[in-house]
C-alpha cells in the first residue's frame, strides 16, 4: 500500500484521518512478503527448470523402462494428490485433470518411443479417450479439461476417417465421413442437456461453447473453401452430396436436441446457430466455385448467428460476428475490385468502402449489443 | 447420483492402470522375436534424419527391387543367407522367417522397404556422417516377431567389401552416365 496514495486521498478529502489510520493498520496486518515471495518463486524455478534440463541432457543415457518407470510414477502420484486433495478449491482439481490428461497422452509416445513402435495415431488416440474420458467428463470443472476432452474426440475421430479413407478424402465412405466428421457436434446437445442436470453446470457451458465454436468455425472454413472451388465437394457424382447431407443431418439432430433439452433462451439461440449450419452446409454444397454466391451465404451464416447472440444475449458473440462480417465485406470489396486494383481510382475506392464498413460495425455493435449482464451459468451460450 | 468417493478412485485408477498394461503389452511384444542383421543405405543423402529419426532403406540380401507385401528370409538368425519377396498366399515353409509389410505405416517406415531408428541427438550427427561414408557398410539389427513385423534395434558399421564398393559405382556410374546430347537442326 502506497503511503502516498493515502496522503494524496486524505488531502482530497476522500478518507478521513481515521480511516486512513484503520486502512494503514489493516495492510500492516495483511502485509505479504512479496519481494521474499518472489525471490522464493524465482529459487523455484529455476529449480525446476534445472531438473528439467538434467533429465533432457541425459534423457538417452537413461534406459527405457527406467525412464517410462517414472513417467508411471508421476502419474500414480498425480492420481493419489487429486484424491488427496478432492475437497481443495476447484481450479487445483481442474488443474490437476488437466495435468493428468497431458502427462497420460504423453505416454504413448513415450513407450513408442521405447520400444521403437508405431501405430495409426487414431489407436493411442482412442485408447487415451477410453482411459481419461471419466475423470475429464464426470470431475472436470472448468475449460481446460473441456477443451482437452473435446479436442481429444474430435481429433480421435478425424484422425481415424485420415486412416480409413486417406486426408480429406470423401469419397471412399462418404456417409461414414460425414458421420465422423459431424459427430463431435452432437456434443453441443448433450452438454446443453447436462447444464442443469449437474452440479459442474460450469464445466458443461464450457463444454457447450467449445463444441459449438468447433461447428461454427468448421461451417466458415467449409464455405471459404467452396468459396475457392477447393471443397470436399469438387468431385460432383453425388458421393460429396452424401457426406454432406450427413453432416447437416447430425447438425439438424444436434438442434432439435438443443432446442427441447434447454429451453431457455440462451438454449434456442444455440440450437439457431446449430440450425443454421445444418443449412447453410447444404447450400454451401451447391455453390461450390461461385465466389460471390459463397461469400454472401457466409454473411448470412454470421448473421443468422448475431441474431442468435441478439437473442441469447450474448454481448461478446454480437460484436464478433459483426466484426467478421465487416471484415468479409471488406475482403469482397477488395475481391470485387480486383481489375479496378492496378489503377488508383480502385484502390482509393476500396479504401473509403473499407473505411465506411469499419464505421458501420462500430456504430452497429455499439447500438444493438445486448447489455452485459452479470455472469450466471444459464445465461451465457 | 453416485457418490464422488466411490467414482472418483475409479476414474483415477482407470487411466493409471490401462497405461501400465498398454506398457505391459508393448514390453512383451518388443521381446518376442528373433534378431536378424540387415545391410542398410539412406535413401535420401540430403535429409537422413528427420526429427530424432535417423531413416535408411533395407538392403536384404539376395532381393530385388520388385517389392511385395512380403519377404522371406533363408539363413540362420542373425545372418540372412538369402531373401526373396513372396507374391500371393505369403506362406511358404521354406523361409525361417517371413518380413511383412507394416501397412499402417507409410513407405518410408514400412518395415519392408525402409525403416527409422530413433537415435539420441548426441549420437546422430555421428551416425549420418558414417551412414554417408563410402567407405563403411551400415548393418540395422532388427528383431522380427512372429507375425512379422519389423522392429530397428540398433546400428552399427563395418568396412565395405571391394565388391560392394565395385557394385556401388557402377551404380553410381549409371545414375550419373550425362544425359544424351541436345540435337538442335533447323
Amino acid at each position: 500500500m502506497s503511503e502516498r496514495k493515502l496522503k494524496a486521498w486524505q488531502e482530497a478529502g476522500l478518507i478521513d484521518a481515521p480511516t486512513a489510520d484503520r486502512i494503514r493498520i489493516w495492510e500492516a496486518q495483511h502485509e505479504r512478503p512479496l519481494a521474499l515471495w518472489s525471490i522464493v518463486g524465482i529459487a523455484a524455478l529455476a529449480i525446476a527448470l534445472g531438473l528439467i534440463s538434467v533429465v533432457a541432457a541425459n534423457w538417452d543415457a537413461i534406459p527405457g523402462t527406467t525412464r517410462l518407470a517414472i513417467h508411471l510414477a508421476l502419474l500414480a502420484g498425480m492420481a493419489a494428490l487429486l484424491w488427496w486433495k478432492r475437497d481443495a478449491h476447484p481450479m487445483v482439481g481442474e488443474t490437476g485433470i488437466f495435468l493428468f490428461a497431458a502427462l497420460g497422452l504423453t505416454f504413448f509416445g513415450h513407450t513408442g518411443q521405447v520400444y521403437q513402435t508405431s501405430a495409426p495415431l487414431w489407436q493411442p488416440l482412442a485408447a487415451w479417450l477410453l482411459l481419461f474420458t471419466p475423470i475429464m467428463l464426470l470431475f472436470g470443472r472448468g475449460w481446460l479439461s473441456a477443451t482437452g476432452w473435446f479436442v481429444g474426440l474430435a481429433g480421435t475421430l478425424q484422425a481415424y476417417a485420415d486412416y480409413r479413407f486417406g486426408f480429406g478424402n470423401v469419397d471412399v465412405s462418404p456417409a461414414l465421413w460425414g458421420t465422423l466428421t459431424a459427430l463431435p457436434i452432437l456434443v453441443v446437445a448433450a452438454a446443453a442437456a447436462m447444464r442443469s442436470r449437474s452440479t459442474r453446470p460450469d464445466f458443461w457451458r464450457r463444454l457447450e461453447q467449445i463444441a459449438l465454436i468447433y461447428t461454427v468455425a468448421g461451417t466458415s472454413l467449409l464455405l471459404i473453401a467452396s468459396g475457392f472451388g477447393d471443397g470436399p465437394w469438387e468431385s460432383g457424382d453425388g458421393k460429396a452430396l452424401t457426406a454432406c447431407v450427413t453432416q447437416s443431418a447430425i447438425a439438424a439432430l444436434a438442434a432439435a436436441f438443443t432446442f427441447i433439452l434447454r429451453p431457455s433462451a440462451s438454449g434456442k439461440s444455440v440450437a439457431l446457430v446449430l440450425a443454421a449450419s445444418a443449412v447453410v452446409n447444404l447450400l454451401g454444397y451447391t455453390l461450390a466455385d461461385k465466389d460471390v454466391a459463397a461469400a454472401i451465404l457466409f454473411m448470412l451464416f454470421w448473421l443468422a448467428i448475431a441474431a442468435a447472440a441478439l437473442r441469447g444475449g450474448w454481448r461478446p458473440v454480437f460484436q464478433f460476428a459483426v466484426a467478421v462480417i465487416a471484415l468479409r465485406l471488406i475482403i469482397l470489396s477488395f475481391e470485387l475490385a480486383d481489375d479496378l486494383l492496378g489503377s488508383g481510382l480502385g484502390l482509393i475506392l476500396a479504401g473509403l468502402l473499407t473505411l465506411a464498413i469499419a464505421f458501420a460495425a462500430v456504430k452497429v455493435s455499439k447500438r444493438f449489443a445486448p447489455k452485459d449482464e452479470p455472469e450466471t451459468a444459464e445465461d451465457k451460450p | 447420483m453416485i457418490r464422488k468417493s466411490t467414482l472418483l478412485p475409479l476414474a483415477l485408477a482407470l487411466p493409471v492402470l490401462g497405461l501400465a498394461g498398454s506398457w505391459a503389452l508393448s514390453h512383451r511384444q518388443a521381446q518376442q522375436g528373433t534378431d536378424w542383421e540387415v545391410p542398410v543405405a539412406g535413401y535420401d543423402p540430403r535429409d537422413l534424419l528427420r526429427g530424432h529419426y535417423i531413416r535408411f532403406r533395407y538392403e536384404w540380401p539376395g532381393a530385388d527391387n520388385n517389392y511385395t507385401d512380403a519377404l522371406c528370409l533363408k539363413g540362420k538368425a542373425p545372418t540372412i543367407a538369402d531373401a526373396h519377396w513372396l507374391a500371393g498366399a505369403h506362406d511358404s515353409p521354406a523361409c525361417a522367417e517371413i518380413v511383412r509389410r507394416n501397412v499402417w505405416a507409410d513407405w518410408q517406415n514400412d518395415g519392408i522397404q525402409s525403416g527409422q531408428l530413433y537415435v539420441a541427438q548426441t549420437k546422430a550427427r555421428d551416425l549420418e556422417k558414417k551412414l554417408a561414408d563410402p567407405k563403411l557398410k551400415a548393418i540395422v539389427t532388427v528383431r522380427i516377431r512372429k507375425d512379422g513385423k519389423v522392429t530397428p534395434l540398433s546400428m552399427r558399421f563395418r568396412p565395405r567389401t571391394n565388391a560392394e564398393i565395385a557394385k556401388d559405382r557402377e551404380e553410381r556410374e549409371a545414375a550419373d552416365a550425362p544425359p544424351p546430347a541436345l540435337i538442335i537442326s533447323r
